[in-house]
Order: C-alpha cells, then structure tokens, then sequence
C-alpha cells in the first residue's frame, strides 16, 4: 500500500438505485430526483439529478423505476453530507401530470449497501384547492422545491403523507481514515 | 434453568462419592455414576415433592430464578446426607471382576443388575433410568450382550431390546447409537450429564459426532401418546408374534391406521329455544330514559352543583339514546362483569354510585377544545409557500430552481484604460553626482511639502489645547463638587444609576478623578507625538537648506550643472508677539503639566523611597556598615524643581519648535538653474550626456501574468525623465487584482533590460476618465544589476459604454467601497445612515492588533479536513471531472488509475497546451491596439474556436445516438431466396458483358478498431487530355508501352499522333500511387489504386475529423532522351522518364466519409494556362464517341472515377434534432408536412425548409435571403455589372470552404449567417451560395439559392449525393434586355433559355442552365426570401426544367395563397455587413513568406537529388504572370490565348534557353498547409535531372474582409541543347 505522498484527498461514492415508489393513491408516476450536498463536497463523476421514466404497473401498485444513481465526491470537510431530495409526479390518463409529493432523506455515512426508504408528503390546499385537485387535477406545489430540504419556514406548510420512495444505495468511502474518521 | 438443575446437584453429589471410586475405570465409573444417578434421582423426586409443598405455601409467582437460588442454598444439608450404600460398593467391586472376565467388549451389563426388568423394557416411567447399553459394542460383543441378556432376562423383557437389536444388525452402522434411542432424548441428555460428571471437561467424541449428525427421535412414550390406545388385541399380537416372526404391522411400524376425525352432526336448536338460550346470555338495555329517582341512592335528592355555583365542567356530547341505555345496563343488567365491577365497587365504598348527585352519570369533562390549537398558516400566511398549479402536459419545473444567472456570472464586458504618462528616475546608474544631490533634494522636499500641506504640528497643538481646556473644565467641575446641591446632580446620578445601584457622591468623585486622569495621559501622548512632528519638519527644514547648499557648491565645484534645480527659500510675515505670548503660554502649561505628573507620581516614589531605605537598613544591619555588598544608600525622590524643569522644556521645545523669533520660512523649488551646454562640460559629463540620450525607457503592462501591452520605447530626457504619454485600453473578462508594469531600458544594442516591477491595484468601480487623476507610483529595482529607483506616474480608469453610458467596470465590491468612502468622507459612526459603511470599515483597533501578533491558528476550527490539499490538484480527481465533462482529450480515457502516484502527467500537457493556445488566442482578441493583421487572423480562429465548442457542447448528447447496426453485427440467415441466388450464380455469365458493381456490406465503425482502412480507387478512363504543342522538342517513345494500355496502343494508329502518353496519380496524406500510363488523349486505365489511411490519434471513432484532401492528378509521362551522340541512338537506349502535371481532382476525405463513396465522371480542375501543353483540344480523338457524350462546346478534362474505403465504413446519420426554433408551432408543422410530401412523391430530390443556425435554433430557409451589400472596393473595381458580377463571384469562391463535418465534427448541418460566415472564414457551399445570391440581390438579380444534388468538381468538390446547392441568377426574367445578356451570347446553346446562368459559388465559375453536362445533376428546390419551390417536374436535371416557378404543374410552392407566409418574416442578416480592412503590406509579407516556405519544402522533397538550383529570371517573370491569371479568372474579356500569348512573351527569353514545364496553383487562403499539401501533390519535386532548375512564385491577390487569393506558379526548367 502506497501512502506517503498520496495527496489524494476523501472520496465518496455512492452507487444504487431508486427502486420503487409504493403507497401513492396512484400508480402511474415518476420521479424527479437530485442530490444537494454542502459546500465542502466537489463533484467528480456521475449525474446529480435526473428524473426516472414514467412506471404504470400493471401488477400491484409499487411504481417500480429501478433507476440507476452513480455519484462520485471528492470532500473537503463532511458537513452537508449530501441529501437525496425526491419529487414523485404522478401521470394520469389524459398525459398530464401533477405534482405528487416531495421528500428527502440523507444518503448513509457507513460504507456497505443500504436500503432507505424516503416518504413523501405533498403539501396540502385550501379546501377549493383539494376539490380542485381532486376533479380537474393540479395541485398545491411548492414555490421555492429547497423547502424540502431546509428547514426554515417548513413550519408553515401543511403536508399530507403520500407514500414512500424505496432507494437503495451503496457508499464506497476513501481516505477517511486518514483524516481520522473511523467507521 | 429447571433442566440444569439436576445437574448442578448432581455433580455436588458425585463429587462426594469421587473418592470411593478412584481407580475404576470409565465404563465402570459410569455404572457407578448410573447407580448414584438413580439414588440422586430418588433423592430428587423427594426434593421435588418437598419444594412442591414449599411451591404452595409460598407465593405462586416466585421467580424461577429465585428458586433456583433457594435449592442452592437450601440444599446442601440435604445432599450432605447422602453416601454411597453398601450396595453400590458391592456392585463396582463386582463390574470390577466382571470387567476382568469379560475384557474390553464385553462388560457386564449395569442394566439387567439395576434396573427392574419392566422398567428396561417398557420404559413407561420418562423418570426410570434406561438400560444402560454397552457403548462400543462389537458383534462378538452384541453376542455376548444377547447370550447375557437371555440368561438374566425373562423374554417378555428381552422383547423390547429385542427389536431393537434387530434394528441396530439391520443398521450396522448406526448400531452404537440407536441403541440409545429406545432411551429416549432425556436419557441421551442424561448420558451427557454423565459424562460431564465423571470429569470430563467436554463432550466425549461420540456426543460431539451426536451433536450434529444424529436424527433425535421423539420419544417412544410421546408416539405412543399420538397414536390411539392400543388395543387388547394388539398387545396379545405383539407378544405372541414376537417368539417367532414379526407380523406385517410390525413390519410397517407397528401402528394400526385409524380414522383421525369422526363427523359430529351439528346442532340444531328451534328459534324459541335459541331465543331462550339467548336471553340467558345477552342482555339488551332499553333506550327508555330511567327516572331520576332510581339513578340517585336511595333517598337522595337531585342537586344540581352549577346551581350551588360549584363549576361544572362541560360534558362530552353523547346521544341521548345511547346514554340511557349505558344507563340501563349499568342498573339493569344482570351482566357478570358488570355486576362484579359493581359489587366490588359497591364493597370497597359504600357511597359510591355511577351517579352524580344531579343523577347524571359522572363523567370526566370533555377533553376536546373549541377550537384547533394548531395554528392555520394558510390563513394568515401573505406570502404564501405553495401555489396551485393546474396539470399540464408540458415538463416539469427543474428540480432546483435555475441558477439564476446574475450579473457577476455573466461574461463581464470589462474595459480597463491605463494612461501611462511618464517615468521619473531618481537613482540610476547615469545619474551624475549633481543628480543624485538634486534627486535628494527634491525628495526632501517632496517630505517637507507633504508635512506642511498636512500641517501635522498645528493639527496636534490645536488639539492639545482642546484637551487641556477639557481637562480644565473637568477640574472645576470636580472643585464645585462637595458644595454642590444633591439636586443638581440627579440627572448625573440618573446617567450611572445603570452601572450602580448604589451610587453615591463618592462614585461621582471617582468618576471624575478617572476623566481627569484619562485627559491627562491623552494630554501627553499628544505632546509627544507634537513634539516630534515638530522635530521632524524642522530637521526636514535643516536638511533642505544643508542639500541645497551642497548642491550649490558641487556646481562650483564642477564647473558646470547639469540639473536645473533650484531652492528659493521665502520668509514668511509672522506676528512675534502673539508668537511669543503663545510661546509662552505652552510653556507655562507644559511646567503645570509636568508638576501634577510629578505630584502624582510622588506618593508613589516616596512609599517606594521608604520601602527601600528600610531594606538597606536592614542589609547594613546585617552586613555591616563597610560592607561591599551593601550598595549605595537610596536617594530620596527628587523634590520638584520648577526652573530645572522650565529650563528643560525650553531647551527641548528650541530644539523641535521654531521659537518666536526665527524667522518662518517656506520652499520652492524651481527649474530655473540653467544647465551647462554640453560643448561646455568636460568630456565625462558628455559621455555620461550621450549615454542618456541614447536610453530609452519603455513600459509593459501585463494582466494576470500576460503581455498586453508595451509602449513605444521613448527617449530619456537629460533630466532622466522619459514621457511616454501613451494609453491603451483592454477588453477583460474578469477584473484583474493587479495591474503589472514593467519598466525597461532600452539599451543601445536592441537589448532590454527590465528595470523594475510594480503593481498598480485596480481602480474602484467608479473611477472612469474623468474622475481618474495620474498618480505617481514609486519603484525600485529589484534584484541583481544597478540600482535604480524612480517614480511612475499612470491613470487607471474603467472605460464607458459609449452607447449605453454604464461604466465597464467589475460590479462594486460593498466591502472595498465602503472602506473608499469611509476614507473619503469620516464617516459619523452614530449616524445610522452611514451604519453599512462603517460595518464594513476596517476597525483601526483590530488592525493594530491583527499587525502586532499574528491570528492565533485553531486547528480544525473548519472542518475537518482543514489541511487537506485543494481537490482541484489531486491529478487523479482532476482526470475524473474532466473526463466527466466530455473534455475530448479525455473522453478516451476508460481507466483511471486509484492513486495520484500512477496518473502520468503527460495527459495533461496535451490539455494543458490547448488551453494555453485558445488563452492566447484570446488575449490577441483582447489585445487592442496591437497589430492589426495578426490580431485579426487570431481573432478568427479564436471566434471559430468558440463556434465549434459551443456547437460540439450543445449537440455532443445528440452525438450519442447509436443505430442496431453500430452494435448489434448479425449475419443473415440463409433462406431460400440466397440459396436460390447462389445456384443462380453457378449459371449465370462468368464474364458478363456489363458487370453491376456489387454492394459490399458497410462496418459499423466499432467493428473496425485495429483494423487498416485502405483508401482504393479506381480510375476507368479520361477523356479531353490537354495535349502537348511543342512536341519536336520531346521525343516520345512507342516502343515502351504499358502494359494497362495495350487496348489504347493497339487503337493509336487511328489517331494522328499520339501526342500525350497520361496516368493518374493518388496521393493521399503524403503518399502516393500511380496507374500506368495509357496513351493518348482519351485513355483508359481501369485500375485499382489503393493508399492505406492513417487513423487520427483516437482511432476511428474520430475519422470525421480527419480533414486531409484526396489528390487525384492527371501526369504525363515524358521520356527525355539522354543521348548526346546521335549516332547512338540506333544501338543505345538512354531515357529519363518525366513527368508533367495536367489536372487534378480534389476530394476531401470528409467527403468520401459522408458519402462511402464519390462514383462518377467529373470535371478535371486545369489550370488556366499550361506551358507547353494544349488544353483547347479542337481534333479531338475519334474514340471519344464510344465512350459518352461530351457536350458539345464544352472544354475541360474529365475523368471516371471511384472512390470509395476499404472496408466500407457505416456513415454516421445526420442528427435531426428537434430543437428550438423561432418559428411558430403551425408553421413548423406545415413545413413539415410539405417537406414529407414532396419526398413522398419525388423521393430523390432535396428540399429543406428549416434550417439550424449555429445557436441550435431552427429557422426558415428564406430568412437567410436578403440583400447585402457587397464591399465597396469591389462595386468600385469594376463598372461593367457583368464584371461586378463575376468578381463577386470570384470574391465569394475565395472563402476558404471547410465542410460542416470537419468543421463542427460531427454530422449536423448548420447554416450560419453572412456576418458569421465571414468572421469565421470558413464554410461550406451553402454559406457561400448564401452570400452570393444575396449579393446579386443587392445587384438588382433577380436570384434564386437553388438546393439540388451535383457532382463533386474542382478543388470544392466534395458532396455526391448530399445536399448541394447552386446558385441561379435570372437576370432575363429580371430585367430583360439588360447589359448582362449581351455578353451571354457566346454562350447561347440550343435551348431556349439561353440566359440563365448557374454559379457555382465555390469555384466563382458560371454554366449555363441549359448545359446538358452540368455538375448540377438535379434541382431540388428553389428559395428566395419570400418561398421555397419544389421542383415537380419529371426532370431534375438542369438542363431538361424550366425555371419559372409561377408555372404550378412544375414548382410546388411552400406559401401559397391557402398557406400565406408569416406576415413579418425579420431576416436573420444583418442589415448591412462589416467588413475588416485588408492590410496589403501584411498581405506582402506573408506572401514572401509563404514563398519562403514553399522553396524550403521544395528543397526538402528533392534531398535525393542533393541541391535545387532556383532560376530567379523565371520566377520573376511567372510572379509578372500570376496577377494576371488572377484577373482572367473574373474577366472574361481576357482569353486563354491572350493569356497565352503574354506568357510566351514573358517568358521568350527562358524559352530559348530552357524548356520550361510549369503550372499555376490557385487556392484560397485556408492555411499554409494545405498550400503544401497541394505542391507536394503536384509532384513538380520529382525531376531527378541534374540539369533541372526550378521556378517558384507565389502572388496573393488582396480582398477586403482579409480574403485573400493564393498564387503559386512552379515551374521546371530543362536546359535545352
């Protein structure tokens, strides 16, 4: 093992999927996804966002998208260890679609594989806004997509659960142990 | 737990019998231990029943583990008791004996002596211990155990290990354990327990191989248990069957099968019984109200708490209905856990009810509030989160929100003005001694001026004064104090009532003690700093006059001055009284001063005085009186001495102030010394004179590390002052920290010496030339070489938009700004208004702090990983993001490696080079001011760089489209239509007479990695050879005729001479084939020439970007004889083989790719004059009628060829991206349902209507067209329109054309727009059709841009089969009867119109429309700026359409009446074009240069040959030539006769002396490299004659916009004899 002048600073990567999306009250949707991670991560390889294709199941109710996350850091410091944020759409049958929920989950800071299940909530209307949504479509969405993931003024929101999006992911860390983080 | 405590007992007991039993061995210790195991277990049965007992008077939940913990403890006194009987003695002395006899396999058997005969039989009782069976039991030994067991056991007893003995012969293998099965799974655990008693520390072997490989059976008790009861029957069975034979159920195990379930009808009840049962169970409550009366206790009155004023809680709402029957069942119901609830109730509180005293029943209050708790956001929220969004099908929003683009991030148009003014040295190795004194001078003067201006001493005495009249006032305040009423000072003590609550007279007393203390020190710190301000003007004062007068007598000295400098000392009036009386006054204050100090101090010293005398004393006392040791006695504080003091302070403030009666003094200095005329000075000084004339000074400015600028060098004044007056102006994106300026001397032998370095900040944002003042900038010289100082005096300023007003400067930065400000103006810090600027003030305090110890270092205060390197250098990292980001130098790289260590560093220098190559390109754009020509040639490759990144970014994800085909490679499966194709090959024609080419099968281009791609051509034939005219001169031999031309040689005979003998001749990337040589003026070859291609550096992936040209040139061979004596020539044979070049064919490779293959017969491109040659073949050959019909009237050389690679290569498809577009939905679709239609009908032809400009967007066609203005050299160049005509042609050919694939590498179709087309220089034939129909537009034309399919011709030649576009102009239709048709008529041909004209407008040439051998070989559309015309009719060619698009049955118009075209259709043009002047004199140049180049490449190619002699009169009369060709091209008044004739008249003199074979080349100026590529091909090197001279001579012809057209004639000589 070459150490010595390495200068090679801490790598993560992180390599999984989104899996599913399972307990929407409908089944054909999609998902639009990114990573936000703090200042001291650079980004090296691999896209930090994307949006799955649209999944209609025909068995069952779990939208299944299976889409590939690949994601390679280097870091300075782990502060803003990078967060999965998640907006699920749903399709309906005339091909327009509606917001179905946010969510967000921090990705795992131990290496191995790990299974994470992120729920989702959308934010809720006025009464004419629900029965709007719930005849013609639409529906309330979020003005500023970062609330999902900071926490000032989420306390003015009125959410309702909507499901859980199904992530499975793989952390390969580097050089941490030379920078006395031990796992 | 309860298992295990047997054993703990267990081995407590044995460990008491051990002793007796020591020395038998294990088999007999382990009846002994069954035998004790069998007490114990009695013993056990009585512990169990006792501990039962025990179990019952106790607690019923006593914890398990408790249990345990009490047998432990309870139990010794019981176990105590225990000791081995007699019999168990007994028994081990007899196992001893019986051990003896029966040896190792044959022990006696415990069971049959301990164990009662039922019991080891039947093993009913779980708790009776199990026969205990030999452990390792051979068959002797089972026969022994058998013959034993028989005598000793009844055989109603043997039967049960009968069986399994039986069982275990039946498994041999298995014996040794299942002998333990009949024991069951208790006995086996016992064996265990056993084994662990008798000291074994493990389990033994056996147990460990049962641990895991033995099948535990349950025990036989339990299976008994399952199956159904025996019967009496079958006991009788078993025990009469078992003498003999095992019956048949024993054999199938023993169990009878019985029915496991039996049917149980179900129960049927009548409805009234069923209601009867029911009522008994169920209790129905009535919804009828009780009466009060009963729900009260009995007697009790109904009282209502509320009415008492007693709070009443509110009650949970419940329906009445349901209440009442609550009520019911609580009262009424019979129900047992009601009841029970109520009776305990009832028991334990003899008062309670489930009533209240009002009779309702009790309650807990209602828990739920009135009103939600949780606040509604929605409700009060203004600004609210979310908005509702009605679905849409359009996408999406991004998941984060743009980034929005401010103005920092956008590209900053940035104008920097540095006026450089001029340079002052003051320390220089040419200063004189007179110099330095007067630089030193003026430097003390400068310091003087500087301190007088700021006027220091006054500022400081005023506010000394100010201090000490605050100090006074503090005073008297504090002497008024102790009189003054406690009133007075409320408002004081109200002010420090905050800080102390118990604030008194005393705390104000302090408070003011503390302020006079605070002016005191402050008093004489500014007394201080006064003084030595003072000090310092009046030593600058001194030292002036002291230089000034050194000055003056160096000048004596020397006898004469060289500086013109000049001290005039004034006296200024002052007023000596008030002076003194001030004087005075400081005085008096100062002594006042000094003796409250003094008093202050003196409690002090004297305390310290006392202190010390009293040590002294001490020591005396203990030393002695004489002692050495004791020191000197301590002196008493010195009492205040006022006129010691006043004499001192005098003194000092003499020596720093002026006193009163000194006169005042000011300085000027003035250039008014007159200087020595250098006739008058000795001859040093005239040197040292001569040496500054001779020196110059110039200043380079450099921006973040790059030249930008360097002033004129400009000469030293006598007075070592340089004025350079000079300014410049940089564009920049980002604004630079610094600015650089380097002075240097221009020394006399062109050699530059930097003579300093300074940086200049930035100026603020603010700053532009009004507001910019020149500043002086000192420097010094740095480093080794003479010192030498001086001052620099430059403006920096931001420039200004001239059309919008805004400053180009960097946005201000808040933090500088308000530091500027804050200087400027002193801000209030109690002004909230100015509180933003003082925030960002920088605290003077901090500072000072900051400057004397450094920040204190917190290590990991930031993250963690505070030392770690910048991701940006780990090489590895690096590699990754730009690989990552598709940067092409690493877009191959498929690994990379893990450590820092194994990334070659030579990757990046590739990288590294390009960037610093683009960098400088940009900074030669950014550069104004510099040289015009280099800077624009820079500018274009700067600008075609930025359009080829931008386009390969935005389409580089289109790029990634792979067909099945790139991938997928399958082979067809044979069916019967190949099988019936390869019988019919076996009969078909082995030799037909006219052979289709076969298709091959094209490779996808991954399948071709590390493969050879050969370049194959095949020539058939020509036809129209030019034809030698001086042929007395050659001799030309029949006797050596090629092989390949036999057919032609046989036919020569029909000609009248065979007067040329040509091949063909591939090269392709500086190599090259030949084909024989045929004979004659038509010849056939039909030949295979093939050249390998060398790959790009990234393989095949990257051929499209391979931008080589294919040659192809028709040569003649000559053969020179080399006999001198003629009388030889009947015996010898003595030739040298010539060759001269006729024509060639030029295809870039671009071309080949695109299409696979370029098939046809094209047009030779000739050169317009050939020297000895004859191009205007009138006899042409009788042979030519066999081959095809050349046009008649038609001149030029053609050839048939094919060219195609080797193996065939899949063709990239053109992306079709749907991107953008500025049209509107409807019109995009109808163009594409127009489009669709006419291919649908006329599949062959091309029509575009939308096109992508190089942003991406998609625009109309006809939008392209619009009238511009030529250049206005050209319009006044000629006044014939016909001439205007043909050299705007000729200007527009010039533009070098450079293919859409090469150019944005990869398969996209661009159309750029004029403006772009010109800035960039480079397009393809569709930018140039574009320029000049809108050209003729502005002619007055009437034009049309036509899109067809043509053949490839001449040196543009390059697209088959993919979009060509020609260019028609009608000026009939236009205007008939103009001057044009005039000069068209010697072009009329038999068609009717007879005026109709195609351009091709990448040769500049013209056809008529009419010509039958067009290279146009169909007409796809037509466009101006109004329409698009689809060709309809039958014909696509030329020559067979009419042009008239208003006939409907030929074009079919994209807007039509129905479908009217958009309303406003804005051009994508600009209005007018701009067009750089050319520099002619850079043109010169770079033609010697070229000519330069050609001569040393020329010279390399002929190395062979050792020396290339260059004839400079023929160069020079070709170079006479080469203007006029240029002129012929777009004249054609001038013929090729005339040219001829000029020619021959230039070069008559040569002509005598030499045979001169030569030909001119034309290109325009794409790049010096192709310019050789194109004399490399035309093989003029290859003369291997020792006689040879050669001639070169390169003209370029000037166009505006830096168009240039390229000249070469190169010509070789042959000395005739």
């Amino acid at each position: 093992m070459v150490r010595g002048k390495d200068s090679s600073s801490a790598e993560v990567h992180f390599i999984g999927q989104i899996v599913s999306g399972s307990g929407f009250s409908d089944s054909q949707l999609f998902c639009r996804w990114s990573i936000q991670t703090g200042g001291a991560w650079h980004h090296v390889e691999g896209l930090k966002e994307g949006q799955t294709h649209a999944d209609c199941p025909q068995l069952g109710q779990a939208a299944i998208w299976c889409h590939p996350v690949d994601v390679h850091y280097t870091i300075k410091g782990i502060t803003g260890w990078p967060k999965l944020v998640v907006q699920v759409y749903s399709l309906d049958g005339f091909g327009r679609f509606d917001i179905c929920g946010y969510g967000f989950c921090n990705l795992p800071s131990s290496p191995g594989a790990h299974s994470i299940d992120c729920v989702i909530w959308r934010p809720t209307g006025s009464l004419r806004d629900e029965f709007r949504q719930q005849f013609v479509g639409g529906g309330p969405q979020l003005r500023d997509p970062q609330l999902v993931y900071t926490s000032l003024d989420r306390y003015r929101i009125q959410t309702t659960a909507m499901g859980t999006v199904h992530v499975q992911i793989s952390v390969i860390l580097r050089n941490f142990a030379r920078y006395g983080i031990e796992y | 737990m309860v298992q295990r405590q047997p054993e703990r007992r267990l081995q407590g007991e044995l460990r008491q019998t051990r002793p007796a039993m020591k020395s038998v061995s294990w088999n007999h210790r382990a009846a002994v231990t069954q035998k004790s195991i069998d007490e114990s277990e009695s013993m056990l049965d009585q512990i169990r029943s006792r501990r039962g007992r025990r179990r019952e008077a106790g607690s019923q939940d006593e914890s398990l583990s408790r249990s345990v913990q009490h047998d432990d403890t309870s139990e010794p006194d019981e176990t105590l008791t225990f000791r081995p009987s007699d019999s168990v003695r007994a028994d081990v002395t007899d196992d001893v004996t019986d051990a003896a006899g029966g040896g190792e396999g044959g022990p006696s058997s415990p069971a049959g002596r301990l164990g009662k005969p039922d019991r080891g039989g039947g093993g009913d009782s779980p708790r009776a211990p199990p026969p205990l069976a030999p452990r390792r039991l051979s068959a002797a030994g089972q026969e022994t155990f058998r013959s034993q067991l028989k005598k000793r056991l009844s055989l109603a007893e043997i039967k049960g290990h009968g069986r399994a003995a039986r069982r275990s012969r039946a498994q041999p293998r298995t014996s040794r354990f299942d002998t333990l099965r009949e024991g069951g799974t208790s006995r086996a655990y016992e064996d265990y327990m056993r084994a662990t008693a008798a000291g074994r520390t493990g389990p033994s072997s056996v147990q460990a191989y049962d641990f895991f490989c033995r099948i535990w059976e349950d025990p036989p008790s339990e299976r008994r248990a399952a199956t159904a009861p025996a019967t009496p029957r079958e006991a009788g069975e078993e025990a009469s069957g078992a003498a003999e034979s095992l019956s048949l159920s024993e054999l199938l195990g023993g169990e009878q099968l019985e029915p496991v379930t039996r049917h149980v009808a179900p129960m049927i009840l009548s409805r009234k019984a069923q209601l009867a049962r029911e009522a008994d169970i169920y209790f129905t409550p009535s919804p009828i109200p009780i009466p009060p009366e009963e729900r009260l206790p009995a007697g009790g009155q109904a009282r209502d708490p509320a009415e008492d004023g007693i709070y009443v809680p509110r009650r949970p709402h419940l329906a009445g209905r349901n209440l009442h029957k609550l009520e019911n069942r609580l009262l009424h119901s019979s129900d047992r856990h009601v009841r029970q609830l109520v009776d305990f109730r009832l028991q334990s509180e003899e008062t309670w009810s489930w009533f209240g005293e009002d009779g309702q029943l009790l309650c807990l209050p209602d828990p739920l509030l009135s009103r939600p708790r949780h606040r509604d956001y929605r409700d009060v929220s203004e600004d609210a989160l979310t908005d509702y969004l009605p679905a849409s099908m359009e996408a999406p929003r991004p998941a984060d929100p743009e980034p929005t683009v401010s103005a920092a991030d956008q590209p900053q148009q940035l104008q920097l003005h540095v006026h450089l003014v001029a340079v002052r040295l003051t320390e220089h190795p040419l200063f004189s001694k007179e110099h330095r004194a007067a630089a030193g001078l003026e430097q003390l003067h400068r310091e003087y001026t500087a301190l007088v201006d700021d006027d220091t001493v006054n500022r400081l005495t005023q506010r000394l004064w100010a201090v000490r009249r605050a100090r006074d006032g503090v005073l008297s305040a504090a002497l008024q104090l102790p009189s003054a009423d406690h009133g007075d000072h409320s408002g004081d003590r109200a002010d420090h009532s905050g800080d102390h609550g118990d604030h008194t007279g005393d705390g104000a007393e302090q408070v003011q003690r503390r302020r006079i203390d605070d002016y005191t020190t402050s008093i004489q710190r500014l007394r201080e700093q006064r003084d030595a301000a003072a000090a310092q003007q009046r030593r600058l004062c001194r030292s002036i006059l002291r230089r000034w007068r050194e000055l003056k007598v160096l000048r004596e000295d020397q006898g004469f001055s060289s500086t013109p400098l000049r001290l005039a000392v004034r006296e200024l009036p002052s007023d000596s009284g008030q002076e003194t009386e001030l004087w005075q006054r400081e005085l008096r204050a100062e002594l006042e001063e000094l003796r409250t100090e003094h008093d202050r101090s003196k409690q002090h010293l004297d305390a310290e005085y006392s202190q010390q005398l009293s040590e002294w004393r001490d020591r005396r006392r203990q030393l002695g009186p004489d002692s050495d040791q004791l020191g000197p006695r301590p002196q008493p504080p010195a009492e205040f001495d006022p006129q010691q003091v006043l004499a001192d302070i005098e003194a000092r403030a003499t020596g720093n102030r002026r006193p009163p009666g000194e006169p005042k003094l000011a300085f000027d200095l003035l250039d008014t010394h007159p200087i020595t005329a250098t006739a008058d000075c000795p001859k040093p000084e005239q040197q040292r004179r001569q040496a500054v004339s001779r020196c110059q000074l110039s200043v380079r400015t450099l921006i973040g590390g790059r030249e930008v600028s360097h002033t004129r060098p400009q000469p030293l004044s006598q007075q070592l002052v340089s004025e350079l007056h000079q300014q410049l102006a940089v564009r920049l994106r980002a604004a630079p920290e610094a600015l650089q300026l380097e002075v240097c001397e221009e020394g006399t032998r062109r050699s530059t010496r930097t003579l300093a370095k300074l940086r200049l900040p930035s100026p603020a944002s603010h700053v532009t030339e009004r507001t910019a003042l020149p500043e002086w900038t000192a420097f010094s010289a740095a480093g080794s070489g003479p010192a030498a100082r001086g001052r620099l005096q430059a403006a920096l300023y931001w420039g200004v938009d001239e059309e919008t007003g805004s400053v180009l400067a960097p946005p201000a930065d808040p933090t500088a700004e308000g530091a500027a400000a804050a200087e400027l103006a002193a801000p209030d810090p109690n002004d909230p208004a100015d509180a933003s600027m003082t925030a960002n003030m920088p605290d003077p305090c901090a500072a000072a702090e900051a400057g004397d110890r450094p920040a204190p270092l917190r290590p990991g205060c930031d993250g963690f990983l505070t030392g770690a390197p910048d991701p940006a250098d780990s090489a590895r990292c690096r590699l990754l993001r730009l690989r990552d980001a598709g940067v092409p130098e690493f877009r191959h790289v498929t690994m990379a490696p893990l450590r820092d260590q194994q990334v070659p560093q030579q990757l990046f220098t590739a990288y590294q080079k390009r960037l610093e190559a683009q960098s400088a390109a940009g900074a030669g754009a950014e550069e104004a001011g510099g040289d015009g020509g280099e800077s624009a040639r820079r500018s274009v490759l700067q600008y075609q760089l930025r359009i080829k990144e931008m386009v390969a970014r935005r389409l580089r994800a289109a790029q990634k489209h792979k067909r099945l085909e790139d991938m997928v490679r399958e082979d067809e499966v044979p069916d019967i239509g190949t099988i019936g194709s390869v019988f019919g090959s076996l009969l078909s024609v082995r030799r037909p007479l006219n052979p289709p080419r076969k298709q091959k099968q094209s490779r996808p281009l991954v399948d071709l990695q590390g493969q050879e791609l050969q370049l194959l051509c095949h020539v058939v034939r020509a036809f129209n050879v030019p034809v030698r005219r001086d042929t007395d001169a050659v001799r030309t031999d029949y006797s050596r005729p090629a092989p390949a031309a036999q057919a032609t040689v046989a036919q020569s005979s029909l000609l009248p001479k065979v007067s040329v003998r040509p091949f063909m001749e591939l090269t392709f990337q500086r190599q090259t084939v030949r084909s024989n040589v045929a004979q004659g003026p038509n010849p056939t070859w039909n030949q295979d020439l093939k050249l390998p291609v060398t790959l790009p550096p990234q393989g095949v992936a990257d051929l499209h970007s391979l931008d080589d040209v294919i040659h192809l040139s028709l040569q003649d061979e000559m053969l020179v004889d080399l006999l001198d004596d003629d009388r030889l020539q009947d015996t010898n044979v003595h030739q040298r083989i010539e060759r001269r070049w006729l024509a060639e064919l030029t295809v870039p490779f671009s071309t080949l790719y695109i299409n696979g293959r370029v098939e046809g017969t094209f047009r030779l491109n000739t050169p317009p004059l050939l020297i000895g040659y004859d191009c205007d073949v009138t006899a042409r050959g009788t042979l030519f009628h066999l081959t095809e019909s050349l046009p008649t009237g038609q001149t030029g050389t053609y050839v048939t060829v094919f060219i195609t690679l080797e193996p065939p290569v899949n063709v990239p498809p053109t992306v079709q991206e749907h991107l953008e577009s500025m049209e509107t939905e409807k019109l995009l679709a109808h163009c594409e349902s127009w489009t669709r239609a006419f291919r649908r009908d006329y599949p062959g032809r091309r029509v575009r209507c939308t096109v992508l400009d190089v942003t991406g967007r998609s625009a109309l066609v006809c939008r392209y067209i619009r009238p511009l203005r030529p250049p206005d050299a050209l319009l006044a160049a000629c006044s014939n329109e016909e001439d205007q005509a043909l050299l705007i042609a000729r200007f527009v050919s010039l533009i070098p054309n450079v293919s859409d694939v090469n150019f944005f590498s990869g398969m996209y179709d661009l159309w750029t727009t004029c403006q772009e087309f010109l800035d960039m220089q480079a397009g393809d034939e569709e930018e140039h059709a574009i320029l000049l129909c809108n050209f003729f537009l502005y002619l007055g034309k009437r034009a049309y841009l036509v899109l067809g399919s043509g053949i490839p011709e001449g040196l543009t030649a390059y697209v088959l089969r993919l979009v060509q576009y020609r260019l028609q102009s009608d000026p009939v239709l236009a205007r008939p009867g103009s001057g044009i048709r005039e000069g068209l008529t010697a072009y009329v041909l038999t068609d009717e119109a007879t005026n109709r004209w195609l351009w091709n407008p990448c040769t500049g040439q013209r056809s008529s429309a009419a010509e039958s051998y067009s290279s146009l070989l169909s007409v796809g559309c037509l466009i101006n700026a109004e329409n698009v015309w689809a060709n309809t009719q039958v014909y696509a060619q030329p020559s067979c359409i009419s042009f008239d698009v208003n006939l409907v049955g030929d074009w079919r118009p994209l807007f039509t009446a129905r479908q009217p075209a958009p309303a406003e259709m804005a051009s994508v043009q600009a209005e007018t074009l701009r067009y750089s002047v050319t520099d002619t004199v850079r043109v010169q140049a770079d033609a010697e240069r070229l000519e330069r180049r050609l001569r040393d490449h020329l010279q390399n190619w002929r190395q062979r040959t050792n020396w290339t002699p260059w004839n400079r009169p023929c160069s020079d009369a070709l170079r006479r030539m080469l203007p006029l060709l240029e002129r012929s091209t777009f004249t054609p008044a001038i013929s090729g006769a005339q040219l001829a004739d000029e020619q021959t008249r230039l070069l008559a003199n040569i002509h005598a002396t030499y045979k001169v074979c030569g030909v001119p080349l034309n290109v325009p100026q794409h790049s010096q490299e192709a310019m050789v590529e194109a004399l490399f091909a035309l093989g003029v090197h290859r003369n291997d004659s020792r006689e040879a001279e050669f001639a070169l001579a390169v003209h370029m012809e000037p166009y505006p916009s830096n168009i240039v057209a390229v000249w070469v004639y190169v010509a070789a000589l042959t000395r005739r004899r």
